[in-house]
């Protein structure tokens, strides 16, 4: 079985999506011939891109939808539509920074109509909510993010067996509360850094 | 003399803000269909992606820190009221062109969150008091499950964008906007 990663993260090196695409191929199984193409370097190898029997997008949530360079890269498949073969399967995991999955349900509806249309059949979409974690707690399938764990290797096993199933929805195990706050110290300390207070956070623009 | 001066560089901030995924050549006509004290900005290719670095939040709050292409778009959106986007309507959402754009617009609102509670969510704490009507014109939408699917995407950006109101039209190709839309001003 070929299977295709694409991860839809802009950072070069470490990102919640690329720790979600790892841990996916780390559980697919030992015959499994998997390639991994960034979103912008896929635009350029479409037909190695196509070479598969499910393709896995692997993305962050900007503002609810896929990030424009992800789009990029549909808008190049959506020309080139007959591409894929029959049977090819595709599945799809959107990482939210905001707690709540749920906030990353419009971005796979997105996917699905894209799939729709090109031919794709829809294997899987997980949400997973306050994805941030991920970059800062290293192991996941243990402790509070157990649920994250759990949705990624049940999805792994669909992709590795060929099987489409529901859509899943997966946060993290410790409180929204505790999730906000942090994500204010953390900004608090990256903006000192720069040398940028807490108040100026909040800065205007001004109007000169 | 100083204060003269303010008040003249205040007036030259637009009113409406359109962005659209057209071609540079349809800029003229966007104006004359939106009029007013309108700035339009072109979406295309040229513009540079999101590099999910929080510099617009924790380097140089209010602006992307990548280069000056956003620059006078997020001065204009810290003073506009009404905030117009034309786009192919994509699988139910934004072109990839507007949203290379608006995915760079997020230094409009600032990094710390706070919840929702119509929604029970997180979002994050508006940057600026006005309140901006948000317009939605999609083009090319394959089918009503898509526009569906758009129709929530607006909805949702509206309060990404701390929106007062959200407003989404269909039509089925851009010509049919500016042949709808006429010379009719916001």
């Amino acid at each position: 079985m070929k299977i295709n990663f694409i991860l839809g993260s802009p950072k070069a090196k470490k990102s919640a999506s690329r720790v979600i695409m790892q841990y996916l191929m780390e559980r697919l199984g030992t015959d499994v011939k998997m390639t991994v193409f960034n979103a912008f370097d896929a635009r350029e190898n479409l037909s190695s891109l196509a070479d598969c029997d499910a393709l896995v997008f692997v993305s962050p949530l900007y503002l609810d939808a896929l990030p424009g360079y992800v789009l990029r890269l549909m808008e190049e498949i959506e020309k080139k539509k007959d591409m894929f073969s029959e049977n090819t399967r595709l599945y799809a995991v959107i990482n939210s920074g905001f707690y709540e999955a749920k906030q990353g349900e419009i971005a796979l509806e997105i996917m699905k109509h894209f799939g729709d249309d090109i031919g794709l059949n829809w294997g899987q979409g997980v949400c997973i909510g306050a994805g941030s974690a991920l970059e800062h707690f290293p192991l996941i399938g243990k402790g509070p993010l157990t649920k994250i764990g759990q949705g990624l290797k049940q999805m792994a096993q669909n992709i590795a067996q060929g099987i489409s199933a529901e859509d899943q929805k997966c946060s993290v195990g410790f409180p929204r509360s505790f999730y906000v706050s942090s994500a204010h110290q953390l900004w608090k300390k990256e903006a000192a850094k720069n040398g940028i207070s807490p108040e100026a956070l909040r800065a205007q623009l001004s109007r000169t | 003399m100083m204060e003269g001066k303010m008040e003249q560089k205040r007036e030259n901030m637009a009113k409406t803000i359109i962005i659209h995924d057209l071609e540079e050549k349809d800029t003229g006509r966007v104006l004359d269909a939106f009029g007013g004290n309108s700035f339009v900005f072109l979406a295309d290719s040229t513009i540079n992606h999101c590099i999910g670095c929080f510099g617009c939040w924790l380097k140089t709050p209010g602006l992307c820190t990548i280069n000056n292409q956003l620059d006078e778009l997020l001065h204009h959106m810290s003073e506009c009221e009404n905030f117009v986007i034309i786009s192919r309507c994509f699988y139910g959402g934004l072109s990839a062109d507007i949203k290379t754009v608006l995915d760079r617009c997020i230094a409009y609102v600032q990094p710390y969150f706070y919840i929702n509670k119509g929604k029970d969510e997180m979002h994050h704490v508006p940057r600026y008091d006005l309140q901006m009507k948000f317009y939605n014109y999609y083009y090319g939408a394959k089918s009503d499950r898509e526009k569906e699917t758009a129709k929530r995407l607006a909805a949702a950006n509206a309060l990404n964008f701390n929106a007062q109101s959200c407003e989404t039209e269909f039509y089925n190709s851009s010509e049919e906007i500016f042949s709808r839309r006429g010379g009719d001003a916001k």
